[in-house]
């Protein structure tokens, strides 16, 4: 490999290596002495008939059933009318400006939202003063057309769980697992 | 079944042999062990592929189409896909050769069926005691018009991997058949049938390994099975030299490659697994062509299963890796075969009537 | 085998320039192939090579394709908005991008976060350091052909994303590193889980080695391909596990610490052969001590606030009874208004694929004059242009896998 540079890097390797404040942190790896090419070949296709026989999945059957999301998951949110004060610090904060102030009939000023610009990064729930948005773990919602994304104060005051699309699919929880690495149960009770 | 059939078939057409054993021979080819019968033994090794492989990978492979059999249709849902596909013919491309190579291909990877019985009752329609090398020289044009193919796509990915394909039929197609001649060796003779009756005592699996093991490698590279995908490797040259081809020629494409692997373990499971012992064969139509048939389909099915499997664990080789594999380790191991059987046969540990 | 390199690379220099085909000294032709974005083996960049035979001439690397104008963008916005920007480009360790960011910001402001909350950061940088190293080696599976390598490493790097979704809310893009803290706390199921899932990570490990690291077909495909000498990766400013395979002994966590990594205890692997092979190993013995770091961090994990005192006193009641009932930071309204007094900072984090420089000029409004940032990738590209010619053609995937370069890392 020819590279530009002249002799500049020749003692830069040493130079680093003498600025490192701790020598004892680093270990050196060895490339192991492999074995016999023979014995390596049946022993990976001994590790992939150990998976044939004892086999992890680790796929969820999606859309037959849903992962159970943890309660903090960032889903799709709804506006508290009521409470809300209209300090417009949510539509300062938003990244992607997503959400902006209009004025409702009674000439205060609330949040509507563009579900389409929206990166559920929580911002806005995480400043508003007043805990004026009620948080879902909702998060596949899909929309036939660009327009129905984009909401006005009464559709952003509707509960998403209404309009769940996975409500008909078998709800599963996961539980990590040393073997398998996860093991699906269903959620009972719902 | 078949028989008053075949009777009621013989005094219709005037007990006339000729006609009889045209129609019997087009049955052959047409529906079983023919065309029928590869279209459906493709489709489900191309559906047990992806299962084994998927069972290997942490996930479930197809399910969605026939949920309750385990999605055994995928492969069908595919042709079926495949075949209301356009077809794109790109305009620089020589158009004669981009359309007829994958027929042809075909053509050549299943004309070895005429030659091969399946059961030792109903003679296949060409059938002759030269048959094991009629069907290796048939076979082996078969790799010459995927070269073809890639010569015939206007573009650079396809010329890639038609020179691939072209170096790699060479380093072993060559092994490929100094294996399979030095069983003949052993046996004494090239007629199937008597290659299965000498196995009456060990299968040639046991007799020469070394010919087992040569020949299961070339026949790896032949239906390009990692490690030798190298002519069509993805992530280097897209898809080799089937890059071009979309839509029912996309799906013949690709299920030459099982079909190829259908024909090569058909000879495999002939030669070396015993064919249809420990079935005699007997009278009639389920004892004599049925149940033989079925135990040779079992022993194929078992070669290749262990043939696509080895997709969940081995990468691919690069090129000059693979031939020099070729050259040295397989070509060694052929040769070091056909020593052994001529020193069986000489030795006089092997001595036929 | 190949022609002389003076001769070829004048050659391929009038070649550039006239974009036409030539002929070698021995009278053959060069094919230019373009591995262009649409290939399955490029990635969101494109490959230009000239080959002679089989043998690679001289191979340009054309990126840019995911420019997304960050450091420009950034210069509009206030600080908090630049947060998950800073995430997007290198999606699969987020966390060490957000970590320097907020770094360089936090030293412009003159805070320091609260213990609880460094250990959590640095818990989380490591869960993305291993995800995004099972990423890259599953990257490398698949660019040889080794699908059950890249299946492997996306199904094994699932664990360590629900983990991170248990501790923050979001499967990849956290946005969970705050100035002055972070924004959550542990739940109580959390350090069991994650011994669960540290352990399974090492029972596959030894799975990982039987199928994929000693596979003789993956050894002959990586062994003594892309070597990289120790002279040429310092002149050429590599970083990351490429450099360390390479054998230079450099870290920014042991050299420069940051957050809590002074105080942990965990090595750093260096290897001495520099081929793609020592790269790999080096990537999985990286793994193995992110796994120690992890557990000695939920080990000696001090108690307390997860958000500065500062901070915490702008809360109003409300904020007040939801952060010590649930522990969730609520943002005061300051953090709309940010205005870090005049200034420039610079911070420096090692994130999953090398060395990543974050500088802030500050004049005192809550805009940035100006916000440079440098990634690992970025600093890596050099190497497609020096090192792969003279290797083979099918060389090409298995060494662009095992730098473990990332396009959109790069574009920023």
């Amino acid at each position: 490999m020819e590279v530009e540079g002249g002799d500049l890097g020749k003692n830069l390797g040493s130079i680093i290596e003498m600025a490192a404040p701790e020598k004892n942190r680093y270990y050196k790896v060895e490339i192991p002495k492999l074995g016999p090419a023979l014995l390596r070949n049946l022993e990976a296709l001994a590790t992939g008939a150990k998976y044939l026989v004892r086999p992890i999945r680790i796929t969820v059957d999606y859309p037959r059933q849903v992962l159970e999301q943890p309660p903090w998951y960032r889903g799709m949110f709804r506006l508290l009318e009521d409470v809300c004060i209209g300090c417009s610090l949510c539509d300062i904060i938003c990244p992607s400006d997503a959400i902006r102030m209009v004025l409702n009939p009674q000439k205060k000023k609330k949040p509507v939202i563009n579900w389409g610009r929206c990166i559920f990064c929580y911002y806005c729930v995480d400043i508003c003063p007043v805990e004026a948005f009620d948080t879902t773990t909702i998060h596949d919602m899909a929309y036939d057309r660009y327009e129905d994304m984009l909401t006005n104060i009464e559709e952003f005051t509707k509960d998403p769980r209404e309009r769940d699309p996975s409500k008909g699919a078998m709800r599963m929880k996961i539980r990590f697992d040393e073997r398998r690495g996860f093991i699906y149960e269903p959620v009972k009770g719902r | 079944m078949m028989l008053p059939l075949v009777m009621l078939l013989k005094e219709i057409l005037g007990f006339n042999d000729t006609i009889y054993r045209t129609v019997v021979g087009l049955g052959y080819m047409i529906i079983y062990p023919g065309l029928l019968l590869v279209v459906v033994i493709a489709a489900l090794m191309l559906w047990a592929e992806r299962k084994i492989v998927a069972l290997v990978q942490l996930r479930y492979g197809p399910l969605w189409v026939s949920r309750r059999i385990g999605g055994a249709l995928q492969g069908f849902a595919d042709l079926i896909r495949f075949s209301f596909q356009e077809v794109i013919i790109p305009r620089r491309s020589d158009v004669i050769p981009f359309l007829l190579s994958p027929g042809l291909a075909i053509l050549f990877s299943m004309l070895p069926i005429a030659f091969i019985p399946i059961s030792p009752s109903i003679h296949p329609p060409l059938y002759s005691d030269l048959a094991l090398l009629v069907v290796i020289a048939i076979i082996s044009l078969a790799p010459i018009f995927i070269v073809i193919m890639g010569w015939a796509s206007d573009n650079k990915f396809a010329f890639v991997g038609s020179l691939r394909e072209a170096l790699l039929i060479v380093s072993y197609e060559i092994p490929l058949i100094i294996s399979i001649i030095s069983m003949a060796v052993i046996y004494g003779s090239l007629d199937f049938y008597e290659i299965v009756e000498r196995q009456y005592m060990l299968p040639g699996m046991i007799l020469n390994p070394f010919a087992f093991i040569a020949s299961f490698i070339a026949v790896l590279r032949t239906t390009s099975r990692f490690p030798f995908e190298i002519s069509e490797a993805e992530t280097e040259i897209v898809a080799g030299p089937y890059t071009e081809y979309s839509g029912l020629m996309f799906g013949l494409s690709m299920g030459l490659a099982y079909i190829k692997l259908y024909v090569y373990t058909l000879i495999l499971s002939l030669v070396f697994l015993g064919g249809w012992l420990p079935l005699q064969g007997g009278e009639g139509f389920l004892l004599g062509f049925l149940a033989p048939s079925l135990v040779v389909i079992i022993k194929l099915s078992l070669l290749s299963l262990v043939a696509v499997f080895l997709r969940a664990i081995y990468g691919r080789y690069r090129l000059d890796q693979a031939i020099r594999l070729g050259w040295i380790y397989v070509l060694g191991l052929s040769i070091v075969s056909l020593i052994w059987s001529l020193a069986l046969v000489y030795g006089g540990w092997v001595r036929w009537r | 085998m190949v022609a002389s390199s003076i001769a070829i690379e004048e050659i391929s220099k009038e070649l550039i320039q006239t974009r036409d085909l030539g002929v070698t000294e021995e009278g053959e032709r060069l094919v230019e192939l373009q591995i262009g974005p649409t290939h399955p083996g490029s990635g969101h960049m494109r490959i230009r090579v000239w080959v002679d035979g089989d043998i690679i001439v001289r191979c340009d690397p054309d990126i840019g394709f995911v420019f997304r104008t960050i450091e420009k963008l950034s210069e509009n916005r206030i600080y908090m908005k630049t947060i998950p920007l800073v995430e997007r480009p290198s999606l699969l360790d987020t966390t060490p991008m957000t970590i320097g960011y907020i770094n360089a910001l936090e030293k412009l402001m003159g805070i320091e976060p609260p213990p609880r909350a460094k250990y959590l950061r640095t818990i989380l940088a490591e869960l993305t350091r291993i995800a995004s190293h099972l990423y890259g080696i599953g990257i490398l599976a698949i660019f040889l052909g080794h699908s059950t390598g890249f299946m492997w490493g996306f199904g094994d790097r699932e664990l360590f994303v629900e983990l991170a979704n248990q501790l923050s809310g979001a499967r990849i893009t956290y946005a969970y590193v705050v100035p002055g803290g972070v924004r959550r706390d542990m739940p109580q199921s959390f350090p069991d889980n994650v011994e669960k899932a540290l352990r399974y990570m090492e029972r596959r490990l030894k799975d990982w080695y039987k199928i994929f690291l000693n596979n003789p077909v993956i050894e002959d495909r990586l062994r003594e391909v892309g070597v990289l000498r120790k002279n040429d990766a310092v002149k050429l400013g590599i970083t990351g596990p490429n450099l360390r395979a390479s054998g230079v002994d450099f870290d920014v966590r042991v050299a420069d610490p940051y957050e809590a990594y002074d105080e942990l205890d965990f090595m750093v692997p260096v290897a001495e052969e520099g081929d793609a092979y020592a790269r790999t190993l080096v990537r999985f013995e990286e793994i193995k001590q992110s796994i120690n770091i992890i557990r000695d961090a939920l080990k000696k994990m001090p108690s307390g606030d997860i958000i500065h005192p500062q901070i915490a006193r702008m809360f109003n009641p409300l904020m007040k009874k939801i952060y010590e009932e649930t522990r969730r930071v609520k943002f005061p309204g300051i953090f709309a208004s940010l205005k870090p007094p005049k200034g420039e900072a610079t911070a420096r984090v090692e994130a999953g694929r090398g060395e990543a420089l974050f500088h802030i000029v500050s004049d005192g409004s809550p805009r940035p004059y100006r916000f440079r940032w440098t990634t690992p990738s970025y600093r890596n590209v050099i190497l497609f242009k020096y090192m792969i010619p003279g290797h083979r053609l099918a060389d090409l995937p298995a060494i662009y896998g095992s730098l473990d370069y990332f396009p959109p890392e790069a574009d920023r």
